[in-house]
């Protein structure tokens, strides 16, 4: 007799997230965490699912260069699918490995049973995320060797690039770091067309770990994108996360951070810029697990004419994570008086010796402060920029790497151009 | 003439503030306004920099050009400016950078290159020194965490910056200190030049002292009932302004 532990032990994460998601329901409003951003026509667009090969066309050769960290390791991933000649990986020699995900899975190197694909997802994947697993969606596979401090910053550059419109293009990456291990990771997400990127990450941090993760999301106007982040961390390692949402038609972003080990620490970090009539909304969710752990986050969005952003930040201390802290911060600026921007705590306390604060602001600028800037000779648009860099200003600062801040800066810069030359 | 202002009439929600205001100053002149509270000083100032919310008719000429459609900006560029009665904190705003974005703006609309990095601090180095604003108070925000008296010290040094042609000082005395006031009032002084001409908007004949005017107008509701030399605000502060009202009436 084979027990069900050993059955589903013989199951692949894919046969297991197809199994889950029996039991799951496509989200819609009525699930609090899915009323104000749900995805009715998901149904219709899997059905046109098709294999995601991607087509190398001429447009994807400069995407081996980047505006920033000019001594970067690069990887471009199109549709899901590492392009290894279009990138410039680190060698063997320096203790990282960055591969195709079924490559690692098939040679089995390293994936340690607690690291394997699906083993915080199958758990913790919302709906999506099982979808993508029982996809079998490709991605990419990054381990930094225990003790291995990374000396250059690894760039991931997405591209998704559908074939037909409402295409659905999975991908899951796995990215591990062993204990004393750092690294430095940012990302840039590129889509356009009626497409969805479907994103699912597991990231495990070991001991000591510390991985400082950008993530630029640069999609089209009427590109969307549902993903979902999902954190193990363990004692004394430190997770900073930066997201910077700068694009997309309607964009569903979850971050999910389990802090196992005592003495974590996690700080999130995010500009959110909706462009007009678009909707970008963010989860995060830190679960204090353990004692003396610590969370910072800082989010802040501008909303142009008829944009929504939504801001739902939920911190769960566990009865035993004592001497806990966390803090927590929304601010948004709305650019239009039709821009709606809603944001909800939440905090759940079950231990007695913690420190946990919170607190959200939503308004306009002020009519006075910009009257007084074109007194002195600034135009309307000039005012409410810098107004609105000053709002942004210390966030951009706090990117890891001069040449990331510069080009974040400038693109924000760029985008808040347009988007109030629109909402004026 | 510099400022040629003739019936002006400015409204807000339906309610008359000024009700033909005119008034002329020649280029190089200093001239105060004076009245009681709630005479339309304030709005006048407000009305002249081109402030939004006015419904406004009549006819505002700046060295001869019809203004009253212009945006404040422009006005601002064209050599205007307003030192603020309530001057305005802009959050994360820094000092430095504000001017330099404004100064340069200036200096395009007028046809002079844009100041580079180190010339731009020079200047401001120069111009603080007017009016002793501390170089720590240039690298905070604009406004944010200044006195009473420092804010209206930074009015007068971004005046400096800027180099107006026109400036009016909307009741840049109140609120300060008699050593601010002196410093404020030099600083004025040395800004004072033969094309620059000064509108001085205030309640009390003491900065008179310090900057002395050449004319002197008295705003009662919505309009100039009198104008005069400087003792004309010496008679004000000993008799009141209904006194003087009725002796102009008496008399005329």
């Amino acid at each position: 007799m084979t027990t069900t532990q050993e059955l589903l032990g013989q199951m692949s994460y894919s046969d297991q997230a197809a199994g889950n998601l029996l039991n799951h329901k496509l989200p819609d409003y009525r699930d609090e965490d899915w009323k104000y951003t749900h995805y009715s026509g998901f149904e219709h667009y899997k059905k046109l699912q098709t294999s995601g090969n991607p087509i190398a066309h001429p447009p994807l050769a400069r995407r081996s260069t980047t505006p920033f960290h000019e001594d970067a390791w690069i990887a471009v991933v199109v549709n899901g699918i590492l392009q290894a000649n279009l990138s410039n990986l680190p060698n063997h020699s320096t203790g990282i490995r960055v591969a195709k995900l079924s490559e690692a899975i098939s040679d089995d190197s390293g994936l340690e049973p607690g690291y394997s694909p699906g083993a915080l997802a199958l758990a913790k994947g919302h709906y999506y995320s099982q979808w993508a697993m029982a996809q079998g969606a490709e991605g990419l596979f990054i381990r930094v060797n225990s003790g291995i401090v990374a000396e250059k910053h690894l760039l991931i550059h997405t591209i998704n690039d559908i074939q037909q419109p409402q295409q659905v293009l999975p991908t899951h990456h796995l990215i591990v770091l062993e204990s004393n291990a750092a690294l430095t990771l940012s990302e840039t997400q590129e889509g356009s067309g009626e497409g969805m990127s479907l994103s699912l990450q597991e990231i495990h941090l070991s001991n000591q770990a510390r991985l400082e993760h950008s993530q630029l999301q640069l999609w089209g106007n009427e590109f969307e994108c549902i993903q979902q982040v999902l954190v193990a961390q363990q004692t004394e390692s430190h997770y900073a996360h930066f997201a910077y949402c700068g694009g997309g038609a309607k964009v569903r972003n979850q971050l999910t951070v389990m802090q196992e080990g005592q003495l974590a620490l996690t700080e999130l970090t995010g500009l959110v810029l909706p462009g007009v009539g678009k909707h970008v909304d963010n989860q995060t969710l830190i679960h204090h697990q353990s004692p003396h752990t610590s969370s910072r986050q800082r989010y802040r969005s501008l909303v142009a004419r008829e944009g929504t952003s939504v801001f739902n930040g939920k911190v769960y201390v566990n009865p035993g994570a004592q001497k806990t802290d966390a803090y927590q911060h929304h601010a948004s600026l709305l650019m239009h008086e039709t821009a709606v921007s809603n944001a909800k705590p939440e905090l759940e306390i079950y231990a007695d010796d913690v420190k946990c604060s919170h607190g959200a602001t939503a308004g306009m600028l002020d009519a006075g402060e910009i009257h007084y800037m074109r007194s002195r000779g600034l135009s309307e648009v000039q005012a409410r920029m810098m107004l609105q860099e000053a709002f942004v200003r210390d966030l951009l600062d706090s990117l890891p790497g001069e040449s990331l801040r510069l080009w974040c800066h400038n693109h924000c810069s760029d985008r808040l151009n347009v988007l109030n030359q629109l909402s004026i | 003439m510099l400022l040629e202002i003739e019936n002006l009439r400015a409204s807000i929600e339906g309610k008359e503030i000024l009700k033909g205001v005119n008034l002329s100053v020649p280029a190089g002149e200093v001239h105060a306004i004076m009245g009681p509270n709630g005479s339309g000083k304030s709005t006048l100032s407000s009305v002249i920099a081109g402030k939004d919310g006015y419904e406004t008719s009549g006819s505002i000429r700046f060295d001869g050009q019809e203004i009253s459609d212009w945006e404040p900006e422009i006005r601002a560029r064209e050599g205007m400016f307003l030192a603020f009665q309530y001057p305005v904190e802009l959050p994360g705003v820094g000092l430095s950078s504000f001017l330099r974005a404004c100064v340069n703006e200036r200096r395009k609309h007028i046809g002079q290159s844009e100041l580079d990095a180190s010339s731009f601090l020079a200047l401001m180095r120069e111009k603080a020194a007017l009016v002793e604003l501390s170089q720590d108070l240039i690298r905070r925000p604009v406004n944010q965490g200044f006195s009473g008296g420092e804010k209206k010290r930074n009015e007068i040094f971004q005046m400096a910056m800027l180099d107006p042609r026109m400036a009016i000082l909307d009741e840049t005395d109140s609120g300060l200190d008699i050593d601010a006031l002196r410093i404020v009032a030099e600083g004025v002084n040395k800004l004072r030049n033969p094309q620059r001409s000064l509108l001085v908007i205030t309640h009390y004949q003491r900065l008179l002292e310090y900057i002395v005017p050449d004319r002197v107008h008295v705003l009662i509701d919505g309009a100039i009932v009198m104008s005069g030399d400087r003792t004309l605000a010496l008679a004000l502060e000993e008799k009141g302004y209904d006194l003087v009202r009725a002796e102009q009436e008496v008399s005329s």
